[in-house]
């Protein structure tokens, strides 16, 4: 009895660990960790995550640049050995062993699926033929194309794997951080991560600012370079190691109350279909105003604000009858109607043309010189520029991480630079495969240089 | 960190705010107004139609005998299943992105939650009333009274029934819909969670005893229970043995035996039991004898009549104190004939009733007893509570999806 336990126990080792049941194709197994060990490495993975059962399948990934396709593979991997475990140690013909089955039999096709997608992004990294994958596909049993790939110097990946890691980075740290403004925003972000599967991911790192009131303030930085993370970090909802303080308050610590002072206007227009204008805004003053405002209170805000965004015409429209513009100046005047101080929009131009986006810039400038911050992501930033009193330009670094590059009035970033127009500024700090300059680093280390001057 | 003077202006504004209780209300009028606004109406509609549909099929059967009131219960749950899985299935997962666009900005889950509860109680309510309504028009013979609540009539007490059937699965949809990320997700998962409560419902379809125990896990199996219950399932006769007894009717069959043997049978301790329910009818002797193959009775004899139908004991007194029959004991006879002739001895009627009657007692069920009813619907309220609380936690989670 002991001795089967163990013998089946072996088995189980052997399945999980080299991916085969029995002896002779154990060393089958054997001879694909190790050349998926070289292969790793020359991918700029580290070698040893090929004996890591389950974790191996997602770098694998991670050298295909097929990280999403990777976690779902690896999850299914896990449960599949899970199931197989259960399997082998319970009777057969059970109630568990048959949903185990069931589970199994389901995973096949699908895992199939997620390797042939991560085995055709290998070999797109690879510059090798679509024939491949097939090879690919077996390799666990006949490790022909690992080997190759592995120890000949013929197969090189075009790009490596980039993993992330925490150090050799406060080089470019400032060592400022920004006096807490009794009116006005403070941010002083350390650091914002994520843990994401097997490793730990520094989205943002050091960014300290203080923003006056009246201050309309332009966010730029290149795709994923961490603006929406920033913007989420310093209104509180995605909270980073940080201080954020709002007129003196830290708002991470009174979030729960603070957050009717703060109005996030997403990208998207995020509204009910279903409910008329007015009905929309009626339902958010009654959501956001304080109870102490009375009903006719309520209704003179919300005519107010309708009055101010231009929506009185269409109050009694549904939201989905509305136009582009009509339904993006809903969305704003939804954030606006309990009148925050802080006021945060992201990418609130898109799908507006350049005279819908030029006014709708000139009513946010309206209201920023009522004292109100405004911080505006724009993807089409020229056009309006001349309205904004600061800019912020975020870039990834060459850990991909966002960092601060510059903030501070719209004339000095132009100078800074060396730029005229702020999409030229983006370029230069994007990095070359995404079509920029690639001189992010350079600029992350002069600002930080101008910050201790 | 002191106040400043600017944000102590705001102070009021800031700290008092809408609570749980008062934004349901705000939560409930969006609910009915995409009732009205978008395509919510439709289920109502949708309600009629099925149940109309399912009415032709079991109008006649509910409440006839146990196998029509088995297959009746089982429709009538898919019915309700149906209704309340589809009413909520998308109702969370399409508007997701919105709910924490609001949820950052001061909703609370448990408000929008309890917005939804009520505004989907009132949908099914509408459509379990709606469905009543047209299986009664339809031509569903509703008894009188309820049995679990004989004070109501059946109609209302069965439309109960369907109502907790169809909200709990209303509120296992919704849950679905608050775990999924979109409609496309949710309307995948659907059809195996339909699949899994029809098939493991273990009414109709009986599973083999090892996977018995999932069908505990499902709405349909205590809904199956409370309507079967309801519709007197253990108090009606069951059609299937007579049904295939009749469809025999000309089926031969071919046997050798003796009188002393029939005389056996007769004289048995299973005949005795019968001896008064079973009755045959209007038999001459000579008839008798012929059936048992006496051809060399005399004349006199043939002539002895039974004039009247006799029951089982007494043609087995008859057969006991015949002379004729006593002498030809050994007489063996191979007989041939058809169920439909042997039924004719017996009374057409007579077998029926009897078989009816004694293959329901077999076929009863302690767990479709009325008084097991209220328990049946008590499950159904625990699904409803536990699927609404699933709901309520999963939409807590819902900012750990931001991007």
């Amino acid at each position: 009895m002991e001795a089967a336990f163990w013998t089946k126990m072996l088995g189980v080792l052997r399945l999980v660990f080299l991916n085969s049941w029995d002896g002779p194709m154990s060393i089958l197994s054997i001879l694909y960790l190790i050349s998926l060990w070289r292969l790793f490495v020359k991918c700029g993975v580290k070698g040893w995550w090929a004996l890591v059962p389950i974790a191996r399948i997602y770098k694998i990934a991670l050298c295909a640049d097929r990280e999403q396709e990777g976690r779902t593979l690896s999850t299914m991997a896990a449960a599949f050995y899970l199931a197989d475990i259960i399997m082998s140690f319970t009777e057969s013909g059970g109630l568990l062993s048959f949903g185990c089955m069931l589970l199994t039999l389901a995973l096949i096709p699908a895992m199939l699926i997620y390797s042939v997608r991560v085995y055709r992004g290998l070999v797109r990294v690879f510059n090798r033929k679509k024939r491949w994958v097939l090879l690919w596909l077996i390799s666990e049993f006949i490790p022909l194309a690992p080997l190759l790939w592995g120890f000949s110097s013929k197969y090189q990946p075009q790009w490596k794997a980039e993993e992330i890691r925490d150090d050799d980075v406060t080089e470019f740290f400032s060592g400022r951080k920004a006096a807490v403004l009794e009116e006005g925003l403070t941010v002083n972000l350390e650091e914002r991560t994520a843990r994401e599967f097997f490793r730990k991911k520094t989205l943002l790192r050091d960014i300290h600012m203080a923003i006056q009131p009246g201050h309309m303030v332009l966010l730029l930085g290149g795709s994923g370079a961490g603006k929406t993370t920033f913007l989420n970090a310093v209104n509180g909802y995605e909270p980073a190691k940080a201080e954020v303080t709002l007129n003196g308050r830290n708002m991470y610590k009174n979030y729960k109350e603070m957050q009717y002072d703060i109005g996030f206007v997403p990208q998207a227009d995020l509204i009910r279909g279903s409910d008329t204008v007015y009905r929309t805004l009626m339902d958010t003053a009654m959501l956001r105003l304080p109870n102490s405002f009375s009903r006719p209170e309520r209704k003179d805000r919300v005519e107010e604000v309708m009055e101010m965004f231009g929506l009185t015409p269409v109050q009694h429209n549904l939201v989905s009858k509305l136009s582009g513009g009509q339904r993006k100046r809903l969305s704003i005047a939804m954030e606006f109607i309990p009148n925050p101080t802080l006021f945060i929009l992201d990418e609130p131009d898109s799908g507006l043309d350049g005279v819908m986006a030029r006014e709708l810039f000139q009513q946010l400038r309206k209201i920023a010189d009522q004292g109100k911050i405004i911080i505006v992501i724009t993807h089409t930033p020229d056009r309006v520029a001349d309205l904004f009193d600061d800019v912020i330009v975020l870039a990834k670094d060459a850990k991909r991480t966002g960092r601060l590059a510059w903030f501070g009035p719209v004339a000095d970033a132009r100078t800074f630079f060396g730029k005229n127009t702020m999409e030229d500024i983006v370029r230069s700090v994007n990095r070359e495969e995404e079509g920029g300059d690639g001189l992010a680093d350079e600029y992350i280390i002069k600002y930080a240089e101008v910050q201790h001057a | 960190m002191p106040e400043t003077n600017a944000y102590a202006e705001h102070k009021e504004r800031v700290f008092r705010h809408r609570d749980r209780a008062n934004q349901v209300p705000i939560y409930l009028g969006k609910q009915f107004r995409f009732f009205i606004n978008e395509s919510d109406w439709k289920v109502i509609p949708m309600a009629a139609v099925i149940a109309g549909l399912v009415s032709l099929v079991i109008r006649n059967r509910l409440f006839a005998n146990m196998e029509g009131c088995l297959i009746g219960a089982f429709a009538l749950t898919c019915v309700a299943l149906w209704n309340g899985c589809f009413n909520s299935i998308q109702a969370v997962c399409r508007e997701r992105a919105i709910i924490k666009r609001e949820h950052r900005s001061g909703m609370h889950i448990t408000s929008y939650v309890t917005a939804h509860l009520i505004y989907q109680f009132v949908l099914c309510l509408a459509q379990t009333a709606v469905s009543m309504y047209v299986m009664k028009l339809m031509g569903v013979p509703f008894p009188a009274r309820g049995r679990f609540m004989p004070s109501i009539p059946s109609m209302l007490s069965l439309g109960i029934c369907m109502l907790l059937i169809s909200y709990a699965a209303d509120m296992m949809s919704l849950f679905i819909s608050s775990v999924s990320r979109t409609t496309t997700a949710a309307m995948t998962v659907m059809p195996f969670v339909l699949i899994f409560q029809l098939v493991f419902s273990g009414g109709v379809i009986p599973l083999p005893a090892r996977i018995q125990p999932l069908s505990n896990f499902t709405i349909s199996n205590y809904g199956i229970k409370a309507i079967a219950s309801e519709c007197g399932y253990n108090q009606l006769p069951m059609a299937s043995g007579w049904n295939a007894l009749n469809s025999m009717k000309n089926s031969e069959i071919e046997t050798t035996i003796t009188v002393g043997q029939l005389m056996e049978i007769l004289n048995s301790d299973t005949a005795a039991k019968h001896s008064e329910d079973v009755v045959i009818p209007a038999l001459t002797a000579g008839e008798f004898a012929e059936l048992l193959g006496m051809g060399e009775i005399s004349e006199e004899a043939k002539k002895e009549i039974l004039t009247q139908p006799v029951t089982l004991g007494e043609l087995t007194e008859f057969a006991n104190n015949s002379e004729t029959v006593r002498k030809r004991m050994d007489r063996s006879r191979t007989v041939k004939f058809t169920v439909g002739e042997l039924l004719d001895v017996f009374g057409e009627e007579n077998v029926k009733t009897f078989l009816q009657q004694k293959t329901a007692e077999a076929a009863r069920k302690q767990e479709y007893e009325t008084q097991y009813t209220f328990m049946n619907l008590l499950a159904l309220v625990g699904f409803i509570m536990l699927f609404a609380l699933l709901a309520t936690i999963a939409l807590e989670l819902i900012d750990k999806d931001k991007r």
